[in-house]
């Protein structure tokens, strides 16, 4: 549980914080496959509650899409959640073009990364007839 | 017989046959004339020699271990010895002779165009061989 | 038609485009366009085909200075061939109905136009699907891909199949070797690695007649040097293909260096500001004789802009004084220059190395210093990837100089992306100082002198050449930042041409532009090109306006 005084002093020493990212992680549709969270914008002690359906990045997208979303997205269906800063969602969504997937829900959360970075929540989908499952 | 490294070396040179490939590696005359000293002579042909001829007609070693340039050998297996394969050692050519074989070739020894060396140029070439020839039996 | 975009006094757009309907190719009506997408459809099937604003999202440039202005280029439809037969069927489709094609790779040119065409109207012709590696090859060292293999797939393949083979990657790595070569790219190892182009041997492509042509040995039925002899006989038409229209590539091959055993890092300091042309010299030395990988240079001086004294010494016009400059640098304890050396190698031959370049340049250049950085064998593992244990502060991307692919360098993207230039100049000292001076000066008006003041380094990316950048940001909502940046871009280009400096890549709505500026002898180049275009492609259906040629149906 994160209090107050938490609160004061993390946002000292990182970009930012969702206060209350469960919660976010709650209101996404359920179905989701899995998730990618960009801790960047994350309290770090949130990282032993997730299960391995969470993949946890910092900014650089390189090693989860590699690692896990590249090889995924060759096959049909896969319904991806995200939360992360809005430079890390630009690139998987082009990424998710390549494998016929769009994203099908996005909404700025009320916070911001360094230099006024956007926080987005999204979806992505597949879309293309030859991923759809 | 050819050996088959020294063939391939040669043969990747334009305009070699086999034959010179053999007589180059068996060739080899009194070692005077592969290595004699060029008298510097201050003649105005011996520039354009040296820049067009000296190559493979000039004195010295040839590459990798011949005893001989290429056209101071060739000269060598022809005349095997009756006169000197150096043409600054030989004399008694003159121009006439010169520009045959300059406008000609003879056998791997190519032409050379006019606008490579005019006819001026090769009686200049012609003039210092002699001169240069003279002046090596003045020394010897 | 009243919509959210013309409600209002001033509309901002032109007949030309208008978001609310979709875009037409040249001389074609809405039965025409329909005609031809129903022969595309059958072709590829349906599903492979796409038209009307929602669907070709994707296909407009990302980073835009000109997004959603008059200026925009947009296409109309986009086709994903699964294969080289049908790549054929759409060219010969294409021709029959006079509508340009547009083809791209993987689409990822960001900076330069991404995957947006030069003619609006213009069908993409989406090779993505196109994406096998056909072979690659150990013990001689080469690869043979399609266009829509990605440097990621490469590397993919590579790491499965554990072979000791190095790719040189370009930043970010999700580009295609084939566009990525085509437009001239670069990457980060060995020199002739580096330049991507250069790098390449042989390739397939389908002509604007919808033939099949292979270049270099390729066109010898059967030939077994196609990724190692790159010349064939007779004239080498391969060069058209780059930053060209002359046909679409469908193979392409590529050397590779072999996976170096060890790799060693080291920086060379400089104290004072013309020490900068003897370290230029003895890099060219070390790297023209092969000693080296990309050398990276910076001027920790570049910390101080911050200052604004020093802001003004390093950014007054006509360029800064010598001895205001080293005065700073004295004051700040910082040496003027710096260049980050990379070996690779046997451990012994990148020991040897890296001790001949500091025992040369620190014996040429008083006050020079070097100091030792990691080196470790390869392949890396994750942390030396991560480049987190050097203890100097280096400008070197690991992955990128180690061959691995990575998108990290989106760290370095600000607002919505940025525009290229990048301008070709000499390896010495002094071409940098008169860029830094002259292209500083130029762009005062813009207030853009953060690219060229007195410490802004060349990139040392192409074999034999610096490049300096500007690359100014794009804001999708303001448009008024987006002109200004436009205009600059324009000036830049124009200024480095009075100077001899040339573009070396450029987006579509720069390329006539850049192409006007290479007119030795009235455009002597650009009307061979012209002719050469009227020949093969009467009709100009491929890429018109591609590298600034033009078939003569737009020629204005």
């Amino acid at each position: 549980m994160i209090t107050r005084r938490n609160l004061l002093k993390w946002s000292a020493v990182t970009p930012a914080i969702i206060p209350d990212l469960h919660a976010h992680l709650r209101s996404l549709p359920s179905g989701v496959d899995a998730m990618v969270v960009d801790s960047r914008f994350s309290n770090p002690g949130l990282a032993d509650r997730f299960d391995r359906r969470v993949h946890l990045f910092s900014g650089d997208v390189t090693a989860v899409w590699f690692d896990v979303l590249d090889l995924r997205w060759r096959q049909p269906g896969y319904l991806l959640g995200g939360i992360t800063g809005q430079d890390a969602l630009f690139v998987l969504e082009r990424l998710a073009w390549d494998r016929g997937r769009r994203v099908t829900d996005r909404r700025e959360l009320p916070l911001r990364g360094s230099d006024g970075l956007p926080v987005v929540q999204w979806i992505i989908a597949p879309v293309h007839r030859s991923v759809v499952s | 017989m050819m050996r088959g490294g020294a063939a391939l070396l040669l043969l990747g040179l334009g305009g070699w046959g086999a034959a010179g490939a053999q007589e180059v590696l068996e060739g080899g005359g009194p070692a005077s004339q592969a290595s004699y000293a060029p008298a510097s002579l201050d003649h105005p042909g011996r520039e354009l020699f040296e820049r067009n001829c000296a190559a493979c007609h000039g004195a010295g070693p040839g590459d990798d271990g011949a005893p001989m340039l290429p056209g101071t050998a060739a000269l060598e297996r022809k005349y095997r010895g009756q006169v000197p394969a150096a043409l600054e050692l030989r004399g008694g050519l003159g121009a006439e002779v010169i520009a045959v074989f300059v406008r000609g070739g003879s056998g791997t020894m190519p032409s050379f165009r006019k606008s490579e060396l005019s006819d001026a140029q090769v009686h200049e070439i012609a003039a210092y061989l002699e001169a240069s020839a003279a002046a090596h039996l003045a020394r010897d | 038609m009243a919509c959210r975009w013309c409600s209002g006094s001033s509309p901002p757009f032109t007949a030309a485009w208008c978001p609310e309907v979709a875009v037409l190719p040249p001389d074609m009506d809405e039965a025409g366009f329909a005609a031809l997408l129903g022969e595309f459809r059958a072709a590829v099937g349906e599903e492979w085909v796409w038209s009307g604003t929602a669907d070709m999202f994707p296909y407009r440039d990302s980073f835009s200075p000109v997004w959603d202005t008059a200026e925009e280029r947009h296409a109309s439809a986009a086709v994903a061939p699964a294969d080289v037969e049908q790549v054929q069927q759409i060219v010969r489709i294409a021709r029959r109905f006079r509508v340009p094609l547009y083809p791209i790779s993987t689409g990822k040119n960001f900076g330069y136009g991404g995957p947006s065409p030069n003619v609006n109207g213009s069908v993409v012709l989406d090779l993505k699907r196109l994406n096998r590696v056909l072979e690659i090859d150990e013990a001689r060292h080469f690869v043979l891909v399609e266009p829509g293999v990605s440097y990621f797939d490469l590397y993919r393949v590579v790491q499965e199949r554990g072979l000791k083979l190095m790719v040189d990657c370009p930043d970010p790595g999700w580009g295609s070797p084939v566009g990525n070569s085509l437009e001239r790219g670069i990457g980060y190892t060995m020199p002739h690695f580096r330049d991507h182009f250069g790098a390449h041997c042989g390739m397939e492509v389908v002509l604007p007649d919808g033939e099949l042509m292979r270049t270099g040995m390729g066109a010898l039925p059967g030939a077994k040097t196609w990724q190692e002899y790159p010349y064939g006989f007779g004239p080498d038409p391969a060069g058209l293909f780059a930053q060209g229209n002359f046909g679409i590539v469908t193979k392409m091959g590529f050397r590779l260096m072999p996976l170096p055993e060890y790799y060693r890092t080291g920086l060379i300091t400089v104290r004072r500001r013309q020490d900068f042309a003897k370290l230029v010299e003895h890099v060219n030395y070390l790297s023209d004789s092969g000693f080296i990988g990309e050398a990276v240079y910076g001027s920790p001086l570049a910390a101080l802009m911050g200052d604004a004294s020093f802001a003004a010494v390093a950014t007054r016009p006509g360029g800064p004084a010598d001895a205001d400059m080293d005065a700073a640098a004295e004051a700040a304890g910082l040496p003027s220059w710096q260049v980050d050396l990379q070996f690779f190698g046997p451990e012994a031959v990148t020991s040897a190395g890296w001790q001949y370049a500091k025992d040369r340049i620190l014996s040429d250049i008083p006050g020079a210093a070097a100091l030792d950085g990691d080196h470790f064998a390869l392949p890396a593992t994750e942390d030396q990837l991560l480049n987190t244990t050097q203890s100097y502060r280096s400008g070197i991307r690991r992955y990128g100089a180690l061959g691995v692919p990575s998108l990290g360098i989106w760290r370095i993207v600000r607002d919505d992306g940025h525009v290229g230039f990048f301008p070709v100049l000499p390896r010495s000292g002094e071409a940098v100082f008169e860029m830094q001076r002259v292209l500083g000066d130029a762009l005062r008006e813009f207030g853009m002198n953060s690219f060229f003041n007195a410490t802004s380094a060349p990139l040392y990316w192409h074999t034999f050449a610096f490049q300096m950048v500007f690359a100014p940001t794009v804001r999708k909502n303001d448009p008024s930042h987006n002109a200004t940046v436009h205009r600059a871009m324009k000036k830049a280009v124009a200024v480095a041409a009075e100077h001899g400096w040339g573009d070396y890549r450029a987006a579509p709505i720069y390329q006539d532009d850049v192409a006007a500026t290479y007119s030795f002898n009235n455009h002597a180049m650009r009307r061979f090109h012209e002719q050469l275009k009227d020949a093969i492609d009467p009709d100009g259906i491929i890429a018109p306006g591609r590298g600034g040629v033009w078939p003569r149906r737009f020629r204005r």
